[in-house]
Protein backbone atom coordinates (compact mmCIF):
# COMPACT_ATOMS: atom_id res chain seq x y z
CA UNK A 1 0.00 0.00 0.00
CA UNK A 2 2.39 2.45 0.79
CA UNK A 3 3.28 4.12 -2.53
CA UNK A 4 0.13 6.19 -1.06
CA UNK A 5 2.29 7.90 1.66
CA UNK A 6 5.20 9.30 -0.94
CA UNK A 7 2.86 11.37 -2.94
CA UNK A 8 0.75 12.48 -0.46
CA UNK A 9 1.25 14.97 2.31
CA UNK A 10 -1.39 14.09 5.09
CA UNK A 11 -2.49 16.47 7.05
CA UNK A 12 -3.86 15.96 10.66
CA UNK A 13 -7.14 16.66 9.91
CA UNK A 14 -8.17 15.87 6.77
CA UNK A 15 -9.73 19.96 5.25
CA UNK A 16 -13.74 19.73 4.44
CA UNK A 17 -13.76 19.26 0.67
CA UNK A 18 -9.97 18.85 0.05
CA UNK A 19 -9.07 17.60 -3.34
CA UNK A 20 -8.06 13.49 -2.95
CA UNK A 21 -4.83 13.06 -3.88
CA UNK A 22 -5.02 9.87 -4.05
CA UNK A 23 -7.79 9.10 -7.00
CA UNK A 24 -7.77 11.89 -8.88
CA UNK A 25 -4.95 12.97 -10.29
CA UNK A 26 -5.08 16.76 -11.63
CA UNK A 27 -8.74 16.39 -13.53
CA UNK A 28 -11.56 16.12 -11.34
CA UNK A 29 -15.11 16.67 -12.76
CA UNK A 30 -17.58 18.34 -10.64
CA UNK A 31 -18.34 16.37 -7.21
CA UNK A 32 -16.01 13.30 -8.39
CA UNK A 33 -13.75 14.39 -5.03
CA UNK A 34 -16.80 14.94 -2.49
CA UNK A 35 -19.14 12.34 -4.63
CA UNK A 36 -22.67 13.65 -4.58
CA UNK A 37 -23.93 16.85 -2.82
CA UNK A 38 -26.01 14.70 -0.16
CA UNK A 39 -24.17 11.22 -0.52
CA UNK A 40 -27.33 9.81 -2.27
CA UNK A 41 -25.29 8.39 -4.62
CA UNK A 42 -22.43 7.56 -2.96
CA UNK A 43 -20.83 3.88 -3.08
CA UNK A 44 -22.17 2.19 0.51
CA UNK A 45 -18.34 0.90 0.96
CA UNK A 46 -16.17 3.49 -0.95
CA UNK A 47 -18.32 6.28 0.16
CA UNK A 48 -17.68 8.22 -3.39
CA UNK A 49 -20.10 8.83 -6.11
CA UNK A 50 -20.76 5.26 -7.33
CA UNK A 51 -18.46 4.05 -10.16
CA UNK A 52 -20.00 1.45 -12.63
CA UNK A 53 -23.41 2.01 -10.46
CA UNK A 54 -24.98 -1.48 -9.34
CA UNK A 55 -28.02 -1.44 -6.77
CA UNK A 56 -29.12 -5.10 -5.07
CA UNK A 57 -32.00 -6.11 -4.98
CA UNK A 58 -32.67 -4.67 -1.27
CA UNK A 59 -32.12 -1.43 -3.39
CA UNK A 60 -28.69 -0.64 -2.09
CA UNK A 61 -25.73 0.89 -4.21
CA UNK A 62 -22.44 0.39 -4.90
CA UNK A 63 -19.84 0.34 -7.45
CA UNK A 64 -19.30 -2.52 -8.78
CA UNK A 65 -15.90 -2.80 -8.28
CA UNK A 66 -16.52 -2.22 -4.44
CA UNK A 67 -19.78 -5.12 -4.10
CA UNK A 68 -17.88 -7.62 -5.79
CA UNK A 69 -14.73 -7.37 -3.71
CA UNK A 70 -17.07 -7.68 -1.08
CA UNK A 71 -18.89 -10.86 -2.04
CA UNK A 72 -15.70 -12.62 -3.21
CA UNK A 73 -14.55 -11.82 0.55
CA UNK A 74 -17.48 -14.09 1.60
CA UNK A 75 -16.42 -17.01 1.29
CA UNK A 76 -17.58 -18.94 3.62
CA UNK A 77 -19.96 -17.08 4.92
CA UNK A 78 -23.29 -14.95 4.10
CA UNK A 79 -22.98 -13.01 1.05
CA UNK A 80 -25.02 -10.52 2.40
CA UNK A 81 -25.36 -6.90 1.77
CA UNK A 82 -23.51 -4.38 3.92
CA UNK A 83 -25.94 -2.33 4.24
CA UNK A 84 -29.20 -4.38 5.23
CA UNK A 85 -27.63 -8.14 5.24
CA UNK A 86 -29.96 -9.27 2.83
CA UNK A 87 -28.36 -12.07 0.55
CA UNK A 88 -26.78 -10.41 -2.53
CA UNK A 89 -26.46 -12.37 -5.85
CA UNK A 90 -23.79 -11.45 -8.40
CA UNK A 91 -26.18 -12.02 -11.27
CA UNK A 92 -28.94 -10.49 -9.63
CA UNK A 93 -27.54 -6.78 -9.02
CA UNK A 94 -28.90 -4.25 -11.58
CA UNK A 95 -26.94 -2.49 -13.21
CA UNK A 96 -27.52 1.63 -13.81
CA UNK A 97 -26.56 3.45 -16.81
CA UNK A 98 -26.74 6.93 -16.56
CA UNK A 99 -26.20 9.20 -19.34
CA UNK A 100 -22.84 9.68 -19.12
CA UNK A 101 -20.40 8.26 -21.18
CA UNK A 102 -20.02 4.76 -21.69
CA UNK A 103 -16.57 3.23 -22.07
CA UNK A 104 -14.79 5.96 -21.17
CA UNK A 105 -12.25 4.74 -18.76
CA UNK A 106 -13.22 6.50 -15.68
CA UNK A 107 -10.39 8.54 -14.03
CA UNK A 108 -11.32 7.04 -10.98
CA UNK A 109 -10.99 3.82 -11.87
CA UNK A 110 -9.69 1.32 -9.19
CA UNK A 111 -7.08 -1.53 -10.89
CA UNK A 112 -6.45 -3.52 -8.01
CA UNK A 113 -3.57 -5.04 -8.67
CA UNK A 114 -3.98 -8.87 -8.23
CA UNK A 115 -7.81 -8.78 -7.98
CA UNK A 116 -9.67 -9.41 -11.83
CA UNK A 117 -12.87 -7.96 -11.32
CA UNK A 118 -15.13 -9.44 -13.85
CA UNK A 119 -17.27 -6.94 -16.15
CA UNK A 120 -20.43 -5.33 -14.65
CA UNK A 121 -23.53 -7.74 -14.90
CA UNK A 122 -25.65 -6.52 -17.50
CA UNK A 123 -29.45 -5.36 -17.15
CA UNK A 124 -31.70 -8.04 -16.93
CA UNK A 125 -34.71 -6.63 -19.92
CA UNK A 126 -38.01 -8.02 -19.46
CA UNK A 127 -39.99 -7.45 -23.32
CA UNK A 128 -40.85 -4.25 -24.81
CA UNK A 129 -44.62 -3.80 -24.07
CA UNK A 130 -46.91 -4.86 -26.92
CA UNK A 131 -49.43 -2.18 -28.82
CA UNK A 132 -52.85 -2.90 -27.50
CA UNK A 133 -54.27 -4.11 -30.62
CA UNK A 134 -51.37 -7.40 -31.05
CA UNK A 135 -52.75 -8.50 -27.80
CA UNK A 136 -56.14 -9.51 -29.16
CA UNK A 137 -54.52 -11.01 -32.52
CA UNK A 138 -55.37 -14.84 -31.14
CA UNK A 139 -59.00 -14.06 -30.33
CA UNK A 140 -59.37 -11.46 -33.55
CA UNK A 141 -58.12 -14.13 -35.57
CA UNK A 142 -61.03 -16.32 -34.49
CA UNK A 143 -63.75 -13.72 -33.90
CA UNK A 144 -63.04 -11.23 -36.61
CA UNK A 145 -60.44 -12.01 -38.90
CA UNK A 146 -62.03 -15.28 -39.25
CA UNK A 147 -65.04 -13.73 -41.10
CA UNK A 148 -67.24 -15.14 -38.02
CA UNK A 149 -68.90 -17.42 -40.30
CA UNK A 150 -66.29 -20.63 -39.86
CA UNK A 151 -66.42 -20.16 -36.51
CA UNK A 152 -70.09 -19.32 -35.56
CA UNK A 153 -71.16 -22.19 -38.07
CA UNK A 154 -69.14 -24.75 -35.82
CA UNK A 155 -70.22 -22.95 -32.94
CA UNK A 156 -73.96 -23.88 -34.31
CA UNK A 157 -73.37 -27.14 -34.89
CA UNK A 158 -72.45 -27.62 -31.31
CA UNK A 159 -75.64 -26.19 -30.41
CA UNK A 160 -77.39 -28.11 -32.40
CA UNK A 161 -75.87 -31.44 -31.17
CA UNK A 162 -76.33 -30.20 -28.25
CA UNK A 163 -80.44 -29.26 -28.46
CA UNK A 164 -80.76 -32.75 -30.00
CA UNK A 165 -80.61 -31.42 -33.72
CA UNK A 166 -78.40 -33.67 -34.60
CA UNK A 167 -80.20 -35.91 -37.41
CA UNK A 168 -77.56 -35.59 -39.37
CA UNK A 169 -74.31 -35.86 -36.59
CA UNK A 170 -71.76 -36.78 -39.36
CA UNK A 171 -72.45 -33.98 -41.51
CA UNK A 172 -72.29 -31.11 -38.56
CA UNK A 173 -69.38 -33.28 -37.09
CA UNK A 174 -67.87 -32.92 -40.39
CA UNK A 175 -68.62 -28.81 -40.36
CA UNK A 176 -67.09 -28.65 -37.00
CA UNK A 177 -63.67 -30.41 -37.34
CA UNK A 178 -63.59 -28.62 -40.83
CA UNK A 179 -63.85 -25.09 -39.62
CA UNK A 180 -62.99 -25.40 -35.93
CA UNK A 181 -60.06 -23.20 -36.09
CA UNK A 182 -59.32 -22.90 -32.62
CA UNK A 183 -58.47 -26.15 -31.79
CA UNK A 184 -60.83 -27.69 -29.71
CA UNK A 185 -60.24 -31.75 -29.77
CA UNK A 186 -64.07 -32.44 -30.69
CA UNK A 187 -67.03 -30.13 -30.63
CA UNK A 188 -69.17 -32.46 -28.78
CA UNK A 189 -69.22 -30.01 -25.79
CA UNK A 190 -72.39 -29.18 -24.21
CA UNK A 191 -72.43 -25.72 -23.48
CA UNK A 192 -74.61 -22.64 -23.29
CA UNK A 193 -73.16 -20.53 -26.20
CA UNK A 194 -71.02 -17.29 -24.14
CA UNK A 195 -69.64 -18.70 -21.28
CA UNK A 196 -68.72 -22.19 -23.36
CA UNK A 197 -64.99 -20.94 -23.79
CA UNK A 198 -62.65 -19.65 -21.52
CA UNK A 199 -59.96 -18.33 -24.26
CA UNK A 200 -62.99 -15.85 -25.35
CA UNK A 201 -61.58 -12.91 -24.91
CA UNK A 202 -62.65 -11.36 -21.27
CA UNK A 203 -61.66 -7.85 -21.83
CA UNK A 204 -63.89 -7.38 -24.95
CA UNK A 205 -67.18 -7.73 -23.66
CA UNK A 206 -68.37 -6.00 -26.81
CA UNK A 207 -66.86 -8.13 -29.24
CA UNK A 208 -68.40 -10.75 -27.46
CA UNK A 209 -72.06 -9.80 -26.75
CA UNK A 210 -71.42 -9.33 -30.75
CA UNK A 211 -70.51 -12.67 -31.29
CA UNK A 212 -73.58 -14.41 -29.36
CA UNK A 213 -76.29 -12.54 -30.89
CA UNK A 214 -74.73 -13.13 -35.01
CA UNK A 215 -74.60 -17.27 -33.27
CA UNK A 216 -78.11 -16.85 -32.18
CA UNK A 217 -79.53 -15.44 -35.34
CA UNK A 218 -77.63 -17.81 -37.41
CA UNK A 219 -78.93 -20.55 -34.98
CA UNK A 220 -82.38 -19.38 -35.80
CA UNK A 221 -81.46 -18.71 -39.56
CA UNK A 222 -80.53 -22.49 -40.01
CA UNK A 223 -83.29 -23.97 -37.49
CA UNK A 224 -85.77 -22.00 -40.28
CA UNK A 225 -84.01 -24.14 -42.71
CA UNK A 226 -84.07 -27.29 -41.29
CA UNK A 227 -87.88 -27.17 -40.84
CA UNK A 228 -88.06 -25.99 -44.66
CA UNK A 229 -86.12 -28.96 -45.73
CA UNK A 230 -87.66 -31.57 -43.59
CA UNK A 231 -91.40 -29.95 -43.02
CA UNK B 1 -4.53 -1.91 -1.27
CA UNK B 2 -5.84 0.52 1.49
CA UNK B 3 -9.04 2.88 1.08
CA UNK B 4 -7.08 5.97 1.79
CA UNK B 5 -9.54 7.93 0.54
CA UNK B 6 -12.36 6.52 2.10
CA UNK B 7 -10.27 7.04 6.06
CA UNK B 8 -9.95 10.63 4.90
CA UNK B 9 -13.83 11.08 3.89
CA UNK B 10 -14.52 9.69 7.82
CA UNK B 11 -12.34 11.52 9.41
CA UNK B 12 -13.80 14.24 8.06
CA UNK B 13 -17.35 13.43 8.69
CA UNK B 14 -16.22 12.18 12.44
CA UNK B 15 -14.51 15.80 12.55
CA UNK B 16 -18.02 17.46 11.41
CA UNK B 17 -20.63 16.24 13.95
CA UNK B 18 -18.35 15.16 16.66
CA UNK B 19 -19.69 17.68 19.06
CA UNK B 20 -23.54 15.66 18.62
CA UNK B 21 -22.05 12.48 18.25
CA UNK B 22 -19.57 12.94 20.90
CA UNK B 23 -17.15 10.64 18.87
CA UNK B 24 -13.93 12.33 17.81
CA UNK B 25 -10.85 10.50 16.60
CA UNK B 26 -6.96 11.82 16.44
CA UNK B 27 -4.66 10.60 13.66
CA UNK B 28 -1.32 8.80 15.25
CA UNK B 29 0.53 8.00 12.31
CA UNK B 30 0.66 9.52 8.91
CA UNK B 31 -0.46 6.30 6.71
CA UNK B 32 -3.83 6.73 8.71
CA UNK B 33 -4.10 3.17 9.80
CA UNK B 34 -3.13 3.99 13.19
CA UNK B 35 -5.66 6.37 15.33
CA UNK B 36 -7.10 7.04 18.80
CA UNK B 37 -11.08 7.13 19.05
CA UNK B 38 -12.85 8.70 22.03
CA UNK B 39 -16.59 8.13 23.17
CA UNK B 40 -17.90 9.30 26.29
CA UNK B 41 -19.34 7.62 28.80
CA UNK B 42 -23.27 6.86 28.27
CA UNK B 43 -25.75 9.09 30.41
CA UNK B 44 -27.06 6.85 33.47
CA UNK B 45 -24.12 3.95 33.34
CA UNK B 46 -21.95 4.01 35.72
CA UNK B 47 -19.57 5.07 32.81
CA UNK B 48 -21.20 8.35 32.75
CA UNK B 49 -18.69 11.35 33.39
CA UNK B 50 -16.02 9.36 31.90
CA UNK B 51 -13.98 9.68 28.82
CA UNK B 52 -12.84 6.54 27.05
CA UNK B 53 -10.23 6.19 24.52
CA UNK B 54 -9.81 3.38 22.05
CA UNK B 55 -6.94 2.15 20.23
CA UNK B 56 -7.71 2.02 16.34
CA UNK B 57 -5.75 0.15 13.92
CA UNK B 58 -6.81 0.02 10.13
CA UNK B 59 -5.75 -3.94 8.17
CA UNK B 60 -4.55 -3.26 5.28
CA UNK B 61 -8.34 -4.47 3.91
CA UNK B 62 -10.21 -1.74 5.57
CA UNK B 63 -13.29 -1.67 4.69
CA UNK B 64 -13.93 -5.07 3.88
CA UNK B 65 -11.73 -5.77 7.07
CA UNK B 66 -13.14 -4.55 10.38
CA UNK B 67 -11.10 -2.13 11.90
CA UNK B 68 -9.11 -3.21 15.13
CA UNK B 69 -10.18 -1.73 18.51
CA UNK B 70 -8.50 -1.88 22.04
CA UNK B 71 -9.79 0.19 25.17
CA UNK B 72 -6.81 2.11 26.23
CA UNK B 73 -8.64 3.67 28.98
CA UNK B 74 -9.28 0.70 31.83
CA UNK B 75 -13.19 0.02 31.51
CA UNK B 76 -14.75 -2.25 33.98
CA UNK B 77 -17.48 -3.92 31.74
CA UNK B 78 -17.81 -7.75 31.04
CA UNK B 79 -17.22 -7.33 27.52
CA UNK B 80 -14.15 -5.42 27.82
CA UNK B 81 -10.87 -7.02 29.13
CA UNK B 82 -9.95 -5.16 32.19
CA UNK B 83 -6.18 -6.17 31.71
CA UNK B 84 -5.67 -5.11 28.67
CA UNK B 85 -8.73 -3.63 27.04
CA UNK B 86 -9.87 -6.08 24.22
CA UNK B 87 -13.13 -5.77 22.84
CA UNK B 88 -15.89 -8.82 22.71
CA UNK B 89 -18.13 -6.87 20.21
CA UNK B 90 -19.48 -8.98 16.84
CA UNK B 91 -19.23 -6.22 14.80
CA UNK B 92 -15.51 -6.25 14.97
CA UNK B 93 -15.49 -9.71 14.38
CA UNK B 94 -17.49 -11.56 11.93
CA UNK B 95 -20.26 -8.87 12.07
CA UNK B 96 -18.56 -6.27 10.44
CA UNK B 97 -19.55 -4.76 7.07
CA UNK B 98 -17.61 -2.45 5.01
CA UNK B 99 -21.13 -0.21 5.21
CA UNK B 100 -20.30 0.38 9.04
CA UNK B 101 -17.79 3.39 9.86
CA UNK B 102 -15.02 4.33 12.23
CA UNK B 103 -17.44 6.54 13.74
CA UNK B 104 -20.66 4.00 13.87
CA UNK B 105 -17.90 1.52 15.14
CA UNK B 106 -17.39 3.68 18.22
CA UNK B 107 -21.05 4.10 18.40
CA UNK B 108 -21.28 1.13 18.88
CA UNK B 109 -18.77 0.85 21.65
CA UNK B 110 -20.78 3.73 23.41
CA UNK B 111 -24.14 1.27 23.12
CA UNK B 112 -21.76 -1.73 24.51
CA UNK B 113 -21.11 0.58 27.74
CA UNK B 114 -25.16 0.94 28.06
CA UNK B 115 -26.00 -2.64 27.53
CA UNK B 116 -23.32 -5.21 28.67
CA UNK B 117 -23.84 -8.76 27.70
CA UNK B 118 -22.79 -10.76 30.35
CA UNK B 119 -23.74 -13.82 28.72
CA UNK B 120 -21.18 -13.36 25.93
CA UNK B 121 -18.25 -12.13 28.45
CA UNK B 122 -14.88 -11.00 27.58
CA UNK B 123 -13.83 -10.69 30.98
CA UNK B 124 -14.97 -13.75 33.07
CA UNK B 125 -14.28 -11.86 36.26
CA UNK B 126 -16.53 -9.13 35.40
CA UNK B 127 -18.98 -10.96 33.65
CA UNK B 128 -19.20 -13.19 37.15
CA UNK B 129 -19.43 -10.13 39.25
CA UNK B 130 -22.41 -8.42 37.12
CA UNK B 131 -24.46 -11.56 37.17
CA UNK B 132 -24.44 -12.59 40.92
CA UNK B 133 -23.31 -9.20 42.68
CA UNK B 134 -24.77 -6.31 40.36
CA UNK B 135 -24.21 -3.35 43.52
CA UNK B 136 -21.06 -4.16 43.88
CA UNK B 137 -20.69 -4.24 39.82
CA UNK B 138 -21.97 -1.06 39.76
CA UNK B 139 -19.55 0.61 42.40
CA UNK B 140 -16.17 -1.14 40.91
CA UNK B 141 -17.31 0.29 37.33
CA UNK B 142 -18.03 3.55 39.05
CA UNK B 143 -14.76 3.62 40.51
CA UNK B 144 -13.43 2.52 37.63
CA UNK B 145 -14.58 5.43 35.65
CA UNK B 146 -13.42 8.25 38.18
CA UNK B 147 -10.37 6.65 38.48
CA UNK B 148 -9.54 6.14 34.60
CA UNK B 149 -11.36 7.64 32.93
CA UNK B 150 -12.31 11.26 34.09
CA UNK B 151 -11.88 13.99 31.46
CA UNK B 152 -8.32 15.44 31.85
CA UNK B 153 -9.30 18.52 33.24
CA UNK B 154 -7.86 21.55 31.20
CA UNK B 155 -4.19 22.06 31.00
CA UNK B 156 -2.59 23.60 33.61
CA UNK B 157 -0.98 26.39 31.17
CA UNK B 158 -4.95 27.09 29.65
CA UNK B 159 -5.93 28.21 33.00
CA UNK B 160 -3.38 30.01 33.27
CA UNK B 161 -3.89 31.96 30.40
CA UNK B 162 -7.63 31.90 30.72
CA UNK B 163 -7.18 33.70 34.15
CA UNK B 164 -4.89 35.96 33.07
CA UNK B 165 -7.40 37.33 30.31
CA UNK B 166 -9.87 37.77 33.15
CA UNK B 167 -7.46 40.51 33.70
CA UNK B 168 -5.17 38.78 36.62
CA UNK B 169 -1.57 39.03 36.96
CA UNK B 170 0.21 35.77 35.45
CA UNK B 171 2.02 35.12 39.42
CA UNK B 172 -1.22 35.75 40.98
CA UNK B 173 -3.58 33.16 38.66
CA UNK B 174 -0.79 30.59 39.43
CA UNK B 175 -0.61 30.69 42.49
CA UNK B 176 -4.70 30.70 42.96
CA UNK B 177 -4.27 27.61 41.27
CA UNK B 178 -1.42 25.85 43.16
CA UNK B 179 -3.48 26.53 45.79
CA UNK B 180 -7.32 25.67 44.71
CA UNK B 181 -5.15 22.03 43.58
CA UNK B 182 -6.13 23.46 40.27
CA UNK B 183 -9.73 24.37 40.80
CA UNK B 184 -9.86 27.08 38.38
CA UNK B 185 -13.25 28.13 39.90
CA UNK B 186 -12.02 28.07 43.11
CA UNK B 187 -9.12 30.00 42.10
CA UNK B 188 -10.71 32.25 40.53
CA UNK B 189 -13.22 32.75 43.31
CA UNK B 190 -10.00 33.21 45.55
CA UNK B 191 -8.51 36.00 43.81
CA UNK B 192 -11.87 37.98 43.32
CA UNK B 193 -11.78 37.75 46.70
CA UNK B 194 -8.22 39.10 47.30
ZN1 LIG C 1 -17.50 2.05 -4.14
ZN1 LIG D 1 -29.38 -4.02 1.26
Amino acid sequence: MDSVDDNTNVQPMPKLDSQDPVKNHGESSAGASGGSEDGSFDCNICLELAQDPVVTLCGHLFCWPCLHRWVKSRIGSNKDCPVCKAIVKEDKVVPLYGRGKVGSVDPRSKAVPGVDIPHRPSGQRPDAARHPEQQHQPYGFTFVAGSGIPVTAARFGNITLSAGFGLFPSLFGFHLHGYDGTGTPSGFHFRIPGNHRPAASPSNQYQQQEVILSRILLFLGCFVIVCLIFF
Amino acid sequence: MFDFARVQKELVEVERDKNLSGVSIQICEDNLKHMRGTIKGPVGTPYEGGIFTIEIRLPAEYPFEPPKMQFITKVWHPNISSQNGAICLDILKDQWSPALTLKTALLSLQALLSTPEPDDPQDAVVAQQYLRDYPTFLGTARYWTETFARRPSLDIQEKVAKLIEMGFSEEAAKNALQTCGGDENAALEKLCNV
